[in-house]
């Protein structure tokens, strides 16, 4: 008796939990379909007007395309650069070996704000100016913790004496990096590269301090936009962006199986 | 199928010493067992062997070849880990592929010796399953088709059937012995189980603190070891400490635990000098008289157990000695489990031949 009321009791705070998180998505997508010119809720009409609307705001065009660019560019240099500190953390057995670790998922840890203000300066000081370069760099900080973290899971998961064996089989290092170990470790890989995509695409703190009045991202956008417009273009924007991301995750589950991916 | 030398093989990590100018020869052709306790320096021998550890000194030859500064990747070596260390997303043909692929060997005469290979291992209908997919037993054999898939110059094994339960692990000393006759395979096979080391091997090398103690024919060492450690090891479990009291050309005489008796000459021993005494387990008869002529010390039993087979006794020496003494079932009327209570007043008596004497260092 008792415990099937702790059950129920536990099962109910679960789906509280879940109505909590998910209730905000729910209603922003709700309201994308209002057909008012301002954002009220519960729509009274439903229209895909403000899609069209969103879809035809230059800077949301130019922001998402800015985005996925960077985000792409960054993952693209900070997956091989994760993978291979992540190798040489996961085979090193010296001393600074923690303090490396913990240097290289700092990104994750120290807010994004002080990131970008840092990034900022050093730039500046290093005669950086261009506002493409200065958010790939930044994008890349953004991403890498990302693909090292996941992939030090997954080496650690690995049997040591794999790439011995390899070797004893006649591979080169190289050889039973790519035949052995990557096919074993890709999805940590793929799993850091897309959470890290996720969030480069994601990102505002980092971006705020380094980009200009040519590039912008779209999250940027959209909150420069949020100053003087308050119509439902924004919740049109932010429901393609959630569309979009439960796309990428779908489509990563049934290729690799995302389960496997975070509980290995 | 190689001969393999290794000449005065050091191995220092800092300050401690895994190998002290180890020398061994591996003949062409032969199963040679490293033996001995965990730490002993068996596994860095392999490590030096199979190129995955560089030695501080000394040199490692492949059929006269020095190989010491050449990477595993180009010894040709067929080794199988503690782990198997199969490739868990290939296939048991793929994994067993892998090494001839490294070499570059043509794909169709790649598709036949594997073929080939996991038909000496029984795995040809097997050959498209994913090591998980398989069963402790048949993995091992994968493992061993991979390793000798590439015609080693010498198959290496690392205790690989640690994890085996007996009967399967018996089952695959005798398959491996087999297969490595009939390929006349050079092979170095590293356990701590003697019993493996005696049935598996043409030559046993027992090892203690990064040295070798003895290397012989598992005869040899299991009937005539030369050290106290190697008859510790072989089984030998009771000692007693005694002294050279006389010597001649035949034989010797010793004394210990109140009594004097003969054993075999021992060359290099003087008189007075201090002896340690090992006597065999089941070397010894345990009798409820005194028994007519030989050695024999009264005792009493202080624990009897029955093993199947064997029983073994416990018994305390009136002179203050204890001895474990392990006898045949065979003669034990059906429904008892010893042929002496607890407790029971016994003669234990050995024959000369069971004693073997070691000088005390």
């Amino acid at each position: 008796m008792m415990a099937r009321l702790y059950r129920g009791g536990f099962d109910a705070l679960a789906w509280a939990l879940y109505g909590f998180m998910l209730a905000p998505l729910v209603c922003v997508v709700l309201v994308s379909f209002n057909a008012d010119a301002v954002q009220s809720f519960p729509p009274r009409a439903l229209s895909l007007h403000w899609y069209w609307h969103a879809l035809n705001e230059p800077s949301f065009v130019s922001g998402a395309v800015t985005s996925a660019v960077l985000a792409l560019c960054a993952t693209a240099l900070a997956t091989p650069a994760g993978v291979a500190a992540a190798l040489a953390l996961h085979r090193s057995r010296w001393r600074g070996k923690a303090a490396l670790e913990l240097l290289l998922l700092a990104p994750l840890v120290v807010p994004g704000l002080v990131i970008g203000i840092a990034l900022l300066v050093t730039l500046a000081g290093m005669d950086v100016r261009e506002a493409p370069l200065r958010l790939l760099i930044g994008h890349v900080l953004i991403v890498l913790p990302y693909v090292v973290r996941t992939t030090l899971a997954s080496l650690a998961r690995l049997d040591p004496a794999l790439t011995e064996a390899a070797e004893t089989l006649g591979a080169n290092r190289l050889a039973a990096f790519l035949q052995v170990i990557l096919p074993l470790i890709r999805p940590g890989v793929v799993a850091g590269m897309l959470f890290g995509f996720i969030l480069s695409f994601d990102d505002v703190s980092v971006s705020l301090f380094l980009v200009d009045a040519r590039t912008v991202t779209l999250p940027l956008a959209i909150m420069s936009y949020l100053q003087y417009n308050f119509d439902p273009s924004i919740a049109a924007i932010s429901s393609m962006l959630i569309g979009l991301t439960i796309l990428v995750v779908v489509v990563v589950e049934r290729r690799l199986g995302m389960k496997q991916l975070f509980t290995g | 199928m190689a001969q393999v030398v290794l000449e005065d093989i050091s191995c220092r990590y800092d300050t401690t010493v895994a190998l002290d100018r180890i020398a061994l020869t591996i003949p062409s052709g032969q199963f040679l067992t490293l033996l001995g306790p965990s730490g002993c320096g068996k596994s860095t021998t392999l490590r030096v062997i199979a190129g995955l550890l560089q030695p501080s000194g000394g040199r490692v030859l492949f059929e006269g070849r020095d190989v010491t500064s050449v990477g595993s990747a180009k010894r040709n070596i067929g080794m199988v880990f503690q782990s198997l260390a199969l490739f868990p997303h290939m296939t048991a043909a793929e994994n067993v592929a892998f090494g001839l692929k490294m070499r570059k060997v043509d794909v169709a005469e790649i598709g036949k010796r594997v073929r080939r290979m996991l038909d000496v291992v029984r795995l040809g209908h097997l050959a498209d399953r994913y090591p998980a997919q398989l069963s402790g037993g048949q993995q091992q054999r994968v493992a061993l088709a991979r390793a000798l898939v590439i015609e080693p110059s010498i198959l290496i094994l690392d205790e690989p059937f640690a994890a085996l339960d007996r009967k399967l692990r018996e089952a695959m000393q005798v398959e491996l012995r087999q297969i490595t006759q009939e390929l006349r395979t050079t092979s170095l096979f590293v356990t701590h189980d003697q019993e493996e080391a005696l049935t598996l091997s043409d030559l046993v090398a027992v090892m203690n603190n990064g040295r070798i103690e003895q290397i012989g024919s598992p005869g040899e060492i299991f009937r005539r070891p030369k050290t106290r450690f190697v008859a510790d090891f072989m089984g030998i479990t009771n000692f007693l400490d005694g002294k050279l009291v006389g010597a001649s050309a035949t034989a010797c005489r010793i004394e210990a635990a109140g009594i004097a008796f003969e054993a075999a000459p021992v060359p290099g021993l003087s008189l007075g000098q201090g002896v340690s005494v090992a006597i065999r387990p089941a070397g010894i008869k345990v009798t409820s008289g005194q028994p007519p002529g030989g050695i024999a010390m009264p005792g009493c039993v202080r624990q009897s157990n029955y093993h199947g087979s064997i029983c073994s006794y416990v018994v305390d020496l009136d002179s203050g000695p204890t001895l474990i003494v392990r006898e045949s079932n065979d003669d034990l009327p059906e429904h008892a489990s010893a042929r002496f209570p607890v407790g029971a007043r016994v003669w234990a008596g050995w024959r000369r031949e069971a004693v073997h004497l070691f000088a005390d260092q």
